[in-house]
């Protein structure tokens, strides 16, 4: 499996934010993957086909995601947006290479306790919107990878994947996130392995009764191995139950980042951890 | 099912006698159970005797509601296991309680994410303990309710109880509790559910995503019907599934009172939402 990391740990040292110092600051950090946030794709193609090269010659797996999809759409809406992502999936499959995209089901407010309609009446327009998109970059090589997004929880994205039945909908599991919808991850990761593809890779610290300002339960955010996520056990899950199990990227992502907290620290802590207790898994 | 309260959501005005007056408030709401703790200014036989005679006569019944610590070892459980006997029985002997809740430690510190012994562990050590003290409380007539306490979820809380293996050693469910261990609660009463015989109706509201200086996720205390706890359904599972449901406590309990919320309030908003909502199940 490959370490990687979504960009907002991503640290340049010259605080430039383009593909090429990315990849070279996530070289650094020991990594061997990188997520590449779509939204804000650069529109000049060669600049994207140079950064394919060099990340084919750093041996950087690049991932997409951040795509700023709304799958809960309908009419309209919906083919405006279902335009605006075939295009921008194609594109970076073209100039980029990339064949893996990943995207949440839309907004957050969108979850699974906020009121709108019946929730099978929600997930199915979630399926056919991601059948539709699916379909359009089929030929292209790419996989869609939808994430359990602070949502919905591990059973209701694999039943959305059932019913979209699109050989190119898979998953990216998101470790930590199963948490923020009261699901235990290893869970999560059981009813998620079939579909997996790509993976965000997260811990975080569970406090039942927290006393104090926050009253309550809480989730917070923490480097790998400081929180309640048993991703040791995730892994061995993917490995045995996902095909091609070893070939998933571990894609490190904070479930959010403290004003005070340095990227760069809770990147290495992270990367520290995962060589020292997932080495049979790494690449 | 019977509707209750606990007595913390009862706070009886200055001067009041403090348990005849919840009983008679408890009355006055159209409530026929009383989750009460016994304080030690309040032990005198004859006292406890009144109040018995009192809730008998305005048809509450008594349920009484303790905790200890046994994940202690030795000489020290042995010590606890002796008070919270005594207290169980003294009860029994003068305010009539043939039912007492039990909390299995202190919350914030064991639970299930907390630092220690590997779970099984701990769950054998309860298990142990558990079943001593039924044993010292059994001639009396005395059924024990373990309930999840914001530490253990549902299946390690039937687990612990079968390991105890006492015909006096049951459950009660906290409807709420099952959140704060990010757990369903529909899910935590289907594995609950053979063994119920009292239960602390709780709703809590989850937030999977928090903005602001709370950040990450949270489930706070709102009262009956505000929440996400399918307590309907959970009736319903409690109906089918459990020993006794005519004798079945419905205790109404907060997850806690949050600051500037009127106890008594938060109270009649749950009475009104439970008679209206769950009314198939009251007695």
């Amino acid at each position: 499996m490959r370490l990687g990391a979504t960009p907002n740990l991503i640290v340049t040292p010259n605080g430039k934010d383009d593909l090429p110092s990315q990849i070279d600051a996530a070289v650094a950090a020991g990594l061997n993957a990188l997520n590449v946030r779509l939204r804000d794709l650069s529109t000049d193609n060669a600049y994207l086909e140079n950064a394919a090269a060099y990340a084919a010659k750093k041996d950087v797996m690049l991932v997409g995601f951040g795509t700023g999809a709304n799958f809960y759409l309908t009419g309209a809406e919906a083919d405006a947006q279902h335009e605006r992502l075939t295009e921008l999936i194609l594109r970076a499959r073209k100039h980029l290479g990339l064949t893996i995209v990943g995207t949440p089901p839309g907004p957050m407010s969108m979850q699974r306790w906020a009121p709108g309609p019946p929730l099978g009446e929600r997930k199915a327009r979630v399926a056919a919107n991601l059948r539709r998109l699916g379909a359009a970059v089929q030929s292209s090589g790419v996989t869609l990878a939808l994430e359990n997004h602070c949502d919905w929880r591990g059973h209701e994205v694999a039943d959305i994947i059932v019913r979209a039945g699109q050989a190119n909908l898979g998953v990216q599991i998101d470790t930590g996130n199963a948490f923020s919808v009261f699901e235990e991850p290893v869970e999560c990761a059981r009813a998620l392995a079939p579909y997996i593809v790509s993976s965000h890779f997260k811990d975080v610290l569970c406090t039942p009764f927290a006393t104090g300002p926050a009253r309550g339960s809480r989730v917070t955010s923490v480097p790998l191995g400081q929180g309640s996520t048993d991703n040791r056990t995730i892994c061995d899950i993917i490995v045995r139950e996902t095909p091609n199990g070893r070939s998933i990227p571990l894609l490190i992502e904070p479930f959010y980042l403290d004003d005070d907290q340095s990227p760069r620290e809770f990147l290495a802590a992270s990367v520290r951890w995962a060589k020292e207790n997932l080495a049979e898994y790494l690449d | 099912m019977k509707l209750g309260s606990v007595i913390t959501l009862l706070p009886p005005p200055e001067g009041a006698d403090p348990l005849i007056w919840r009983v008679d408030k408890a009355a006055s709401l159209g409530l026929t159970c009383l989750g009460v703790f016994v304080r030690e200014e309040w032990k005198a036989p004859d006292y406890l005797r009144k109040v018995a005679e009192h809730a008998a006569r305005k048809g509450v019944e008594l349920r009484l509601g303790t905790g200890g610590n046994f994940y202690l070892h030795g000489a020290q459980a042995r010590a606890e296991i002796d008070r919270v006997a005594e207290q169980v029985i003294h009860a029994r002997r003068h305010l009539g309680t043939t039912f007492s809740s039990l909390a299995p430690g202190p919350m914030l510190t064991h639970h299930r994410f907390a630092a220690g012994p590997p779970l099984s562990e701990r769950k054998a050590r309860l298990s142990e303990n558990l079943g001593t003290l039924a044993d010292a409380v059994r001639g009396e007539g005395i059924t024990l309710g373990l309930e999840n306490h914001c530490d253990w979820r549902g299946h390690e809380v039937v687990e612990i109880v079968r390991g105890a293996n006492r015909t006096n050693l049951m459950m009660q469910i906290d409807t709420g509790n099952a959140f704060s261990v990010f757990e369903e609660p529909v899910d935590c009463a289907r594995a609950m559910g053979p063994w119920v015989v009292s239960s602390h109706l709780k709703d809590v509201h989850v937030t999977p995503f928090a903005t602001g200086d709370m950040r990450g996720s949270r489930a706070v205390s709102v009262p009956l019907g505000q929440g996400h706890v399918d307590n309907v359904e959970i009736c319903r599972i409690l109906e089918r599934e459990s020993p006794d449901p005519a004798s079945l406590t419905l205790l109404i309990e907060p997850f806690y009172v949050p600051e500037g919320v009127d106890p008594l309030k938060f109270l009649e908003e749950s009475v009104a939402w439970g008679k209206v909502h769950l009314a198939e199940f009251l007695n």
